[in-house]
Protein backbone atom coordinates (compact mmCIF):
# COMPACT_ATOMS: atom_id res chain seq x y z
CA UNK A 1 0.00 0.00 0.00
CA UNK A 2 2.80 2.44 0.93
CA UNK A 3 4.63 1.59 -2.26
CA UNK A 4 1.65 2.60 -4.39
CA UNK A 5 1.23 5.81 -2.44
CA UNK A 6 4.84 6.80 -3.06
CA UNK A 7 4.98 5.64 -6.67
CA UNK A 8 1.95 7.77 -7.43
CA UNK A 9 3.45 10.92 -5.95
CA UNK A 10 6.82 10.31 -7.63
CA UNK A 11 5.09 9.90 -10.98
CA UNK A 12 3.44 13.25 -10.45
CA UNK A 13 6.68 15.09 -9.69
CA UNK A 14 9.53 13.06 -11.13
CA UNK A 15 8.31 10.50 -13.65
CA UNK A 16 8.39 6.71 -13.60
CA UNK A 17 10.99 5.59 -11.11
CA UNK A 18 12.80 2.28 -11.37
CA UNK A 19 15.10 0.37 -9.08
CA UNK A 20 18.59 1.78 -9.07
CA UNK A 21 21.71 0.58 -7.34
CA UNK A 22 23.83 3.73 -6.90
CA UNK A 23 27.40 3.20 -8.07
CA UNK A 24 30.14 2.80 -5.48
CA UNK A 25 32.28 5.89 -5.11
CA UNK A 26 35.08 7.46 -3.13
CA UNK A 27 36.15 11.01 -2.46
CA UNK A 28 39.92 11.42 -2.60
CA UNK A 29 41.51 13.32 0.29
CA UNK A 30 43.69 15.61 -1.78
CA UNK A 31 45.20 17.10 1.36
CA UNK A 32 47.05 13.77 1.70
CA UNK A 33 47.41 12.37 -1.83
CA UNK A 34 46.70 13.38 -5.44
CA UNK A 35 43.82 11.75 -7.32
CA UNK A 36 46.25 10.37 -9.90
CA UNK A 37 48.60 8.86 -7.30
CA UNK A 38 45.77 7.16 -5.43
CA UNK A 39 44.11 5.87 -8.61
CA UNK A 40 47.46 4.50 -9.76
CA UNK A 41 48.05 2.69 -6.45
CA UNK A 42 44.62 1.10 -6.31
CA UNK A 43 44.50 0.34 -10.05
CA UNK A 44 47.57 -1.84 -9.54
CA UNK A 45 45.46 -3.89 -7.12
CA UNK A 46 42.78 -4.29 -9.80
CA UNK A 47 40.38 -1.47 -8.92
CA UNK A 48 38.75 0.30 -11.89
CA UNK A 49 37.98 4.01 -11.69
CA UNK A 50 35.91 6.57 -13.53
CA UNK A 51 35.72 10.29 -12.75
CA UNK A 52 32.52 11.65 -11.26
CA UNK A 53 31.78 14.55 -13.60
CA UNK A 54 30.16 16.80 -11.02
CA UNK A 55 32.68 16.33 -8.21
CA UNK A 56 36.33 17.17 -8.85
CA UNK A 57 37.66 14.81 -6.13
CA UNK A 58 35.11 12.03 -6.66
CA UNK A 59 35.72 8.69 -8.38
CA UNK A 60 33.29 5.88 -9.18
CA UNK A 61 34.95 2.50 -8.72
CA UNK A 62 34.57 -1.21 -9.35
CA UNK A 63 36.48 -3.55 -7.08
CA UNK A 64 36.46 -7.25 -6.25
CA UNK A 65 37.43 -6.46 -2.65
CA UNK A 66 36.13 -3.96 -0.12
CA UNK A 67 37.68 -0.51 -0.29
CA UNK A 68 36.71 -0.04 3.35
CA UNK A 69 39.82 -1.71 4.81
CA UNK A 70 42.77 -1.14 2.48
CA UNK A 71 46.00 0.42 3.83
CA UNK A 72 45.17 3.50 1.73
CA UNK A 73 41.77 3.76 3.44
CA UNK A 74 43.37 3.44 6.87
CA UNK A 75 45.87 6.16 5.94
CA UNK A 76 42.96 8.51 5.24
CA UNK A 77 43.64 8.84 1.51
CA UNK A 78 39.93 8.59 0.70
CA UNK A 79 36.43 8.48 2.16
CA UNK A 80 33.76 6.04 0.95
CA UNK A 81 31.07 8.51 -0.04
CA UNK A 82 28.05 8.28 -2.28
CA UNK A 83 28.39 10.61 -5.28
CA UNK A 84 25.26 12.73 -4.69
CA UNK A 85 26.28 13.41 -1.10
CA UNK A 86 29.42 15.19 -2.35
CA UNK A 87 27.31 18.05 -3.75
CA UNK A 88 26.19 20.02 -0.65
CA UNK A 89 29.77 20.98 0.28
CA UNK A 90 30.47 22.04 -3.32
CA UNK A 91 27.38 24.25 -3.14
CA UNK A 92 28.46 25.77 0.19
CA UNK A 93 31.99 26.32 -1.14
CA UNK A 94 33.59 27.35 2.18
CA UNK A 95 36.81 29.35 2.23
CA UNK A 96 39.76 29.19 4.59
CA UNK A 97 38.58 32.38 6.28
CA UNK A 98 35.13 31.07 7.20
CA UNK A 99 33.65 30.00 10.51
CA UNK A 100 31.43 27.11 9.43
CA UNK A 101 28.77 25.17 11.34
CA UNK A 102 27.98 21.58 10.38
CA UNK A 103 24.71 21.08 12.26
CA UNK A 104 24.16 17.32 11.87
CA UNK A 105 27.61 16.01 11.32
CA UNK A 106 28.07 12.26 11.93
CA UNK A 107 29.57 10.12 10.54
CA UNK A 108 31.42 13.00 8.92
CA UNK A 109 31.52 12.51 5.17
CA UNK A 110 30.68 16.17 4.70
CA UNK A 111 32.62 17.46 7.73
CA UNK A 112 35.81 15.91 6.37
CA UNK A 113 34.97 17.25 2.90
CA UNK A 114 34.43 20.75 4.33
CA UNK A 115 37.74 20.53 6.14
CA UNK A 116 39.57 19.57 2.98
CA UNK A 117 37.78 22.25 0.92
CA UNK A 118 39.01 24.83 3.45
CA UNK A 119 42.59 23.58 3.17
CA UNK A 120 42.40 22.55 6.83
CA UNK A 121 42.18 26.22 7.76
CA UNK A 122 39.38 28.45 9.01
CA UNK A 123 37.20 26.81 11.63
CA UNK A 124 34.41 24.24 11.58
CA UNK A 125 32.11 23.52 14.49
CA UNK A 126 30.56 20.09 13.92
CA UNK A 127 27.60 19.11 16.07
CA UNK A 128 26.21 15.62 16.56
CA UNK A 129 23.75 14.62 19.24
CA UNK A 130 24.10 10.85 19.08
CA UNK A 131 27.12 9.78 21.21
CA UNK A 132 27.78 6.55 19.27
CA UNK A 133 27.71 8.33 15.93
CA UNK A 134 29.90 11.03 17.43
CA UNK A 135 32.61 8.40 17.97
CA UNK A 136 32.46 7.53 14.25
CA UNK A 137 32.78 11.21 13.42
CA UNK A 138 35.86 11.56 15.65
CA UNK A 139 37.36 8.43 14.12
CA UNK A 140 36.89 9.78 10.59
CA UNK A 141 38.33 13.20 11.47
CA UNK A 142 41.43 11.55 12.88
CA UNK A 143 41.81 9.15 9.96
CA UNK A 144 41.41 11.91 7.36
CA UNK A 145 43.88 14.18 9.21
CA UNK A 146 41.47 17.08 9.75
CA UNK A 147 42.92 19.92 11.84
CA UNK A 148 40.26 22.63 11.82
CA UNK A 149 37.23 20.89 13.35
CA UNK A 150 35.79 21.16 16.87
CA UNK A 151 33.13 18.56 17.65
CA UNK A 152 30.30 19.17 20.08
CA UNK A 153 28.31 16.16 21.27
CA UNK A 154 25.03 17.92 21.79
CA UNK A 155 21.66 18.67 20.31
CA UNK A 156 22.36 21.59 17.99
CA UNK A 157 19.05 23.11 19.11
CA UNK A 158 20.74 23.72 22.50
CA UNK A 159 23.36 26.02 21.02
CA UNK A 160 22.52 29.54 21.97
CA UNK A 161 24.66 32.04 20.15
CA UNK A 162 24.13 35.12 18.10
CA UNK A 163 24.60 35.34 14.41
CA UNK A 164 28.23 34.15 14.35
CA UNK A 165 28.62 31.69 11.47
CA UNK A 166 29.63 32.70 7.95
CA UNK A 167 28.35 29.45 6.49
CA UNK A 168 26.13 26.64 7.74
CA UNK A 169 25.57 23.15 6.40
CA UNK A 170 22.30 21.56 7.47
CA UNK A 171 22.41 18.00 6.16
CA UNK A 172 19.18 17.23 7.89
CA UNK A 173 17.98 13.96 9.38
CA UNK A 174 15.37 12.72 6.91
CA UNK A 175 13.37 9.73 5.66
CA UNK A 176 16.05 8.61 3.20
CA UNK A 177 15.08 7.18 -0.18
CA UNK A 178 14.32 3.88 -1.86
CA UNK A 179 17.68 3.65 -3.67
CA UNK A 180 19.52 3.40 -0.35
CA UNK A 181 17.34 0.79 1.32
CA UNK A 182 15.66 -2.20 -0.30
CA UNK A 183 12.86 -2.21 2.30
CA UNK A 184 12.32 1.53 2.17
CA UNK A 185 8.71 1.35 0.89
CA UNK A 186 7.72 -1.06 3.66
CA UNK A 187 9.19 1.11 6.39
CA UNK A 188 7.99 4.59 5.44
CA UNK A 189 4.64 6.35 5.59
CA UNK A 190 3.27 9.87 5.43
CA UNK A 191 2.98 10.52 9.22
CA UNK A 192 6.68 9.64 9.61
CA UNK A 193 7.59 12.01 6.80
CA UNK A 194 5.54 14.78 8.35
CA UNK A 195 7.27 14.24 11.69
CA UNK A 196 10.64 14.63 9.99
CA UNK A 197 9.45 17.78 8.26
CA UNK A 198 8.61 19.31 11.66
CA UNK A 199 12.13 18.48 12.98
CA UNK A 200 13.68 19.94 9.85
CA UNK A 201 11.84 23.23 10.25
CA UNK A 202 13.10 23.51 13.85
CA UNK A 203 16.65 22.96 12.60
CA UNK A 204 16.20 25.57 9.84
CA UNK A 205 14.94 28.06 12.41
CA UNK A 206 18.04 27.40 14.53
CA UNK A 207 20.31 27.72 11.49
CA UNK A 208 18.71 31.06 10.70
CA UNK A 209 19.38 32.38 14.21
CA UNK A 210 23.04 31.26 14.16
CA UNK A 211 23.83 32.54 10.66
CA UNK A 212 25.42 35.97 10.12
CA UNK A 213 23.46 38.47 8.05
CA UNK A 214 24.53 37.89 4.46
CA UNK A 215 25.75 34.39 5.46
CA UNK A 216 24.98 31.24 3.56
CA UNK A 217 23.03 28.11 4.48
CA UNK A 218 23.03 24.92 2.44
CA UNK A 219 20.10 22.69 3.27
CA UNK A 220 20.26 19.11 2.03
CA UNK A 221 18.48 15.81 2.54
CA UNK A 222 18.62 12.39 0.93
CA UNK A 223 14.83 12.35 0.87
CA UNK A 224 12.64 12.61 -2.23
CA UNK A 225 9.58 13.84 -0.35
CA UNK A 226 8.42 17.43 -1.06
CA UNK A 227 7.40 17.87 2.60
CA UNK A 228 11.08 17.46 3.60
CA UNK A 229 12.51 19.44 0.71
CA UNK A 230 10.61 22.16 -1.15
CA UNK A 231 8.23 22.71 1.77
CA UNK A 232 11.16 23.05 4.20
CA UNK A 233 12.71 25.59 1.83
CA UNK A 234 9.41 27.51 1.67
CA UNK A 235 9.64 27.75 5.46
CA UNK A 236 13.24 29.01 5.18
CA UNK A 237 12.12 31.69 2.69
CA UNK A 238 9.43 32.81 5.10
CA UNK A 239 12.14 33.46 7.74
CA UNK A 240 14.12 35.81 5.49
CA UNK A 241 16.44 33.53 3.54
CA UNK A 242 16.76 33.80 -0.24
CA UNK A 243 17.47 31.00 -2.68
CA UNK A 244 20.61 31.28 -4.82
CA UNK A 245 22.01 29.30 -7.71
CA UNK A 246 23.94 26.37 -6.22
CA UNK A 247 26.24 26.16 -9.22
CA UNK A 248 25.33 22.47 -9.58
CA UNK A 249 24.86 21.81 -13.27
CA UNK A 250 23.30 18.92 -15.15
CA UNK A 251 20.88 18.08 -12.35
CA UNK A 252 17.14 18.75 -12.34
CA UNK A 253 15.63 21.73 -10.56
CA UNK A 254 13.38 21.24 -7.55
CA UNK A 255 9.66 20.86 -8.27
CA UNK A 256 7.59 24.00 -8.80
CA UNK A 257 4.49 22.76 -7.02
CA UNK A 258 2.96 19.77 -5.30
CA UNK A 259 -0.42 18.55 -4.13
CA UNK A 260 -2.17 21.66 -5.42
CA UNK A 261 0.40 24.02 -3.84
CA UNK A 262 2.56 26.32 -5.90
CA UNK A 263 6.05 26.98 -4.55
CA UNK A 264 8.01 30.23 -4.80
CA UNK A 265 9.23 30.75 -8.35
CA UNK A 266 12.88 30.85 -7.14
CA UNK A 267 12.46 27.20 -6.02
CA UNK A 268 13.84 26.21 -9.41
CA UNK A 269 17.27 27.26 -8.11
CA UNK A 270 17.25 24.30 -5.71
CA UNK A 271 18.34 20.89 -7.03
CA UNK A 272 16.82 17.41 -6.94
CA UNK A 273 18.59 14.18 -7.80
CA UNK A 274 16.26 11.39 -8.88
CA UNK A 275 18.00 7.99 -8.68
CA UNK A 276 16.48 6.82 -11.98
CA UNK A 277 17.84 9.89 -13.75
CA UNK A 278 21.26 10.39 -12.14
CA UNK A 279 22.16 6.81 -11.16
CA UNK A 280 22.92 8.16 -7.67
CA UNK A 281 21.08 8.09 -4.38
CA UNK A 282 18.13 10.47 -4.16
CA UNK A 283 19.14 13.94 -2.96
CA UNK A 284 17.94 17.50 -2.53
CA UNK A 285 20.11 20.61 -2.19
CA UNK A 286 19.16 24.25 -1.64
CA UNK A 287 21.57 27.13 -1.26
CA UNK A 288 20.11 30.00 0.76
CA UNK A 289 21.44 33.40 1.80
CA UNK A 290 20.34 35.38 4.84
CA UNK A 291 19.30 38.87 3.91
CA UNK A 292 21.61 41.71 5.01
CA UNK B 1 40.05 25.77 26.62
CA UNK B 2 43.35 24.38 27.82
CA UNK B 3 45.01 21.33 29.24
CA UNK B 4 44.15 22.31 32.76
CA UNK B 5 40.53 21.49 31.98
CA UNK B 6 41.51 17.86 31.66
CA UNK B 7 42.98 15.78 34.44
CA UNK B 8 46.60 16.25 33.39
CA UNK B 9 48.69 19.36 33.11
CA UNK B 10 50.44 20.30 29.89
CA UNK B 11 53.95 19.71 31.26
CA UNK B 12 53.29 16.15 32.34
CA UNK B 13 51.72 15.34 28.97
CA UNK B 14 54.63 16.84 27.07
CA UNK B 15 56.90 14.80 29.34
CA UNK B 16 54.98 11.64 28.46
CA UNK B 17 55.30 12.48 24.74
CA UNK B 18 59.05 12.99 25.08
CA UNK B 19 59.28 9.68 26.97
CA UNK B 20 57.54 7.95 24.06
CA UNK B 21 60.04 9.40 21.56
CA UNK B 22 62.90 8.32 23.80
CA UNK B 23 61.54 4.79 24.01
CA UNK B 24 61.48 4.66 20.23
CA UNK B 25 65.26 5.08 20.28
CA UNK B 26 65.93 8.83 20.12
CA UNK B 27 69.03 10.02 21.91
CA UNK B 28 67.75 13.59 21.93
CA UNK B 29 63.96 13.25 22.21
CA UNK B 30 63.43 16.86 23.33
CA UNK B 31 64.92 18.14 20.10
CA UNK B 32 62.57 15.98 18.03
CA UNK B 33 59.63 16.94 20.19
CA UNK B 34 60.20 20.68 19.84
CA UNK B 35 60.95 20.59 16.13
CA UNK B 36 57.78 18.57 15.64
CA UNK B 37 55.67 20.99 17.66
CA UNK B 38 57.04 23.90 15.66
CA UNK B 39 56.25 22.14 12.39
CA UNK B 40 52.72 21.37 13.53
CA UNK B 41 52.38 24.97 14.62
CA UNK B 42 53.35 26.51 11.32
CA UNK B 43 51.39 23.97 9.29
CA UNK B 44 47.99 24.04 10.93
CA UNK B 45 48.35 26.96 13.34
CA UNK B 46 47.50 24.49 16.10
CA UNK B 47 49.51 25.15 19.20
CA UNK B 48 47.44 24.59 22.28
CA UNK B 49 47.54 21.25 24.06
CA UNK B 50 44.02 20.19 25.02
CA UNK B 51 43.02 17.09 26.97
CA UNK B 52 39.47 15.76 26.73
CA UNK B 53 39.04 12.69 28.91
CA UNK B 54 41.99 10.49 27.93
CA UNK B 55 42.38 12.04 24.49
CA UNK B 56 45.10 14.56 23.71
CA UNK B 57 44.76 17.20 20.98
CA UNK B 58 46.70 20.08 19.54
CA UNK B 59 44.22 22.84 18.89
CA UNK B 60 44.26 26.32 17.43
CA UNK B 61 44.65 28.88 20.16
CA UNK B 62 40.93 28.95 20.61
CA UNK B 63 39.48 32.37 20.06
CA UNK B 64 38.05 33.75 23.27
CA UNK B 65 35.15 35.06 21.30
CA UNK B 66 34.16 31.54 20.32
CA UNK B 67 34.52 30.28 23.87
CA UNK B 68 32.04 32.82 25.10
CA UNK B 69 29.51 31.93 22.48
CA UNK B 70 29.58 28.16 22.48
CA UNK B 71 29.31 25.83 25.42
CA UNK B 72 32.75 24.30 25.25
CA UNK B 73 32.14 21.69 27.94
CA UNK B 74 30.37 19.66 25.26
CA UNK B 75 33.53 19.56 23.15
CA UNK B 76 34.65 16.00 22.45
CA UNK B 77 37.25 16.64 19.72
CA UNK B 78 39.29 19.61 18.54
CA UNK B 79 42.12 20.34 16.15
CA UNK B 80 44.58 17.52 15.58
CA UNK B 81 44.35 14.39 17.70
CA UNK B 82 47.79 13.42 18.99
CA UNK B 83 46.95 10.28 20.95
CA UNK B 84 45.70 9.16 24.34
CA UNK B 85 47.12 9.38 27.81
CA UNK B 86 46.54 6.59 30.32
CA UNK B 87 48.13 6.41 33.76
CA UNK B 88 50.70 8.98 32.68
CA UNK B 89 51.73 7.01 29.58
CA UNK B 90 51.28 8.61 26.18
CA UNK B 91 49.97 6.34 23.39
CA UNK B 92 50.43 8.19 20.09
CA UNK B 93 47.95 8.21 17.24
CA UNK B 94 48.88 8.16 13.53
CA UNK B 95 49.21 11.92 13.30
CA UNK B 96 51.89 12.03 16.01
CA UNK B 97 53.71 9.04 14.52
CA UNK B 98 53.76 10.67 11.07
CA UNK B 99 55.35 13.77 12.55
CA UNK B 100 58.33 11.83 13.91
CA UNK B 101 58.94 9.81 10.71
CA UNK B 102 61.20 12.57 9.29
CA UNK B 103 63.60 11.79 12.16
CA UNK B 104 63.83 8.11 11.24
CA UNK B 105 67.64 8.16 11.16
CA UNK B 106 67.59 8.71 14.90
CA UNK B 107 64.87 6.15 15.70
CA UNK B 108 64.22 2.42 15.85
CA UNK B 109 62.28 1.22 12.85
CA UNK B 110 61.48 -1.69 10.57
CA UNK B 111 60.40 -1.45 6.96
CA UNK B 112 58.15 -4.34 5.97
CA UNK B 113 57.01 -5.92 2.69
CA UNK B 114 53.42 -5.79 1.42
CA UNK B 115 52.36 -9.07 3.01
CA UNK B 116 53.77 -8.18 6.42
CA UNK B 117 52.17 -4.72 6.06
CA UNK B 118 48.77 -6.30 5.64
CA UNK B 119 49.25 -8.67 8.58
CA UNK B 120 50.49 -5.85 10.81
CA UNK B 121 47.42 -3.76 9.91
CA UNK B 122 45.30 -6.74 10.98
CA UNK B 123 46.86 -6.47 14.44
CA UNK B 124 49.55 -9.16 14.00
CA UNK B 125 53.22 -8.96 15.00
CA UNK B 126 56.14 -8.48 12.59
CA UNK B 127 58.32 -11.53 11.85
CA UNK B 128 61.80 -11.75 10.36
CA UNK B 129 60.58 -12.88 6.91
CA UNK B 130 58.52 -9.69 6.42
CA UNK B 131 61.35 -7.25 7.10
CA UNK B 132 62.99 -5.42 4.19
CA UNK B 133 65.22 -3.12 6.25
CA UNK B 134 65.64 -2.33 9.91
CA UNK B 135 67.50 -0.27 12.43
CA UNK B 136 66.84 -1.53 15.94
CA UNK B 137 68.37 -1.14 19.35
CA UNK B 138 66.08 -1.52 22.33
CA UNK B 139 62.58 -0.43 23.43
CA UNK B 140 59.92 0.29 20.80
CA UNK B 141 60.13 0.71 17.02
CA UNK B 142 58.11 2.34 14.25
CA UNK B 143 56.74 0.02 11.56
CA UNK B 144 56.70 1.41 8.00
CA UNK B 145 55.84 0.07 4.56
CA UNK B 146 58.17 0.30 1.58
CA UNK B 147 56.72 3.68 0.65
CA UNK B 148 57.89 4.93 4.05
CA UNK B 149 54.34 5.34 5.31
CA UNK B 150 54.00 4.72 9.03
CA UNK B 151 51.69 1.82 9.89
CA UNK B 152 52.05 1.90 13.66
CA UNK B 153 54.60 0.80 16.22
CA UNK B 154 55.48 -2.08 18.50
CA UNK B 155 57.86 -3.46 21.05
CA UNK B 156 61.22 -4.86 19.95
CA UNK B 157 61.42 -8.57 20.86
CA UNK B 158 64.78 -10.17 21.37
CA UNK B 159 63.81 -13.87 21.52
CA UNK B 160 62.16 -16.04 18.89
CA UNK B 161 61.40 -15.27 15.27
CA UNK B 162 59.06 -12.47 16.15
CA UNK B 163 60.81 -9.12 15.81
CA UNK B 164 58.16 -6.53 16.67
CA UNK B 165 55.22 -7.12 18.97
CA UNK B 166 52.32 -5.01 17.75
CA UNK B 167 51.25 -2.23 20.13
CA UNK B 168 49.36 0.07 17.77
CA UNK B 169 48.51 -0.14 14.06
CA UNK B 170 46.21 1.82 11.73
CA UNK B 171 43.77 -1.12 11.64
CA UNK B 172 42.66 0.27 14.99
CA UNK B 173 40.34 2.62 13.06
CA UNK B 174 38.34 -0.40 11.89
CA UNK B 175 38.48 -2.24 15.20
CA UNK B 176 37.08 0.81 17.04
CA UNK B 177 34.12 0.89 14.65
CA UNK B 178 33.48 -2.85 15.00
CA UNK B 179 33.61 -2.63 18.79
CA UNK B 180 30.98 0.09 18.65
CA UNK B 181 28.64 -2.06 16.57
C1 LIG C 1 21.70 12.71 7.60
S1 LIG C 1 22.70 12.34 8.98
C2 LIG C 1 24.09 13.37 8.67
C3 LIG C 1 25.13 12.79 7.76
C4 LIG C 1 26.41 13.60 7.79
N1 LIG C 1 26.14 15.00 7.50
C5 LIG C 1 27.43 13.06 6.81
O1 LIG C 1 27.55 13.61 5.71
O2 LIG C 1 28.15 12.11 7.15
C6 LIG C 1 21.91 13.22 10.25
C7 LIG C 1 22.67 13.23 11.59
O3 LIG C 1 22.13 14.28 12.38
C8 LIG C 1 22.09 13.88 13.73
N2 LIG C 1 21.09 14.75 14.36
C9 LIG C 1 19.73 14.71 14.22
N3 LIG C 1 19.16 15.70 14.91
C10 LIG C 1 20.16 16.41 15.50
C11 LIG C 1 20.19 17.54 16.36
N4 LIG C 1 19.06 18.14 16.74
N5 LIG C 1 21.39 17.99 16.79
C12 LIG C 1 22.52 17.37 16.41
N6 LIG C 1 22.56 16.28 15.62
C13 LIG C 1 21.40 15.80 15.16
C14 LIG C 1 21.71 12.41 13.65
O4 LIG C 1 22.08 11.73 14.83
C15 LIG C 1 22.51 11.97 12.42
O5 LIG C 1 23.78 11.50 12.80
Amino acid sequence: MHREFFLKRYKEIGGNIRNVQPRDSIRVNTSKISIEALAERLSRKGVLFEKIQFCPNGLYYKSKFSLGSTPEYLMGYYYLQEAASMLPVLALSPSEKDLVLDMCAAPGSKTTQLSEAMGNRGEIIAVEKNPGRCESLKNNLERMGCANVTVLNDDVLNINSDEIFDKILLDAPCSGNYAMDRDWFEKRNLPGIERNAVRQKKLIEKAYSLLKKGGMLVYSTCSLEPEENEESVMFALSLGLKLEDSGIKAVEPAVSGFDGKKFDRTMLLARRLWPHKTGTSGFFIAKLRKKQ
Amino acid sequence: MNAAEGNQDANSIEGAMVAFIQKIGAENPEKIFHTRIERALSRESCSELVVLGEEVFLSKSSSEELEKKIELQKVVYCGVKRGTIKDGIFIPGPNFLNDIVPFLDELNYVIVNERAEWLFLCGRDVFKEGIVRKSLSRGNALVLNERMECLGYGKIETNGSQVIKNIFDLGDFLRRERKRK
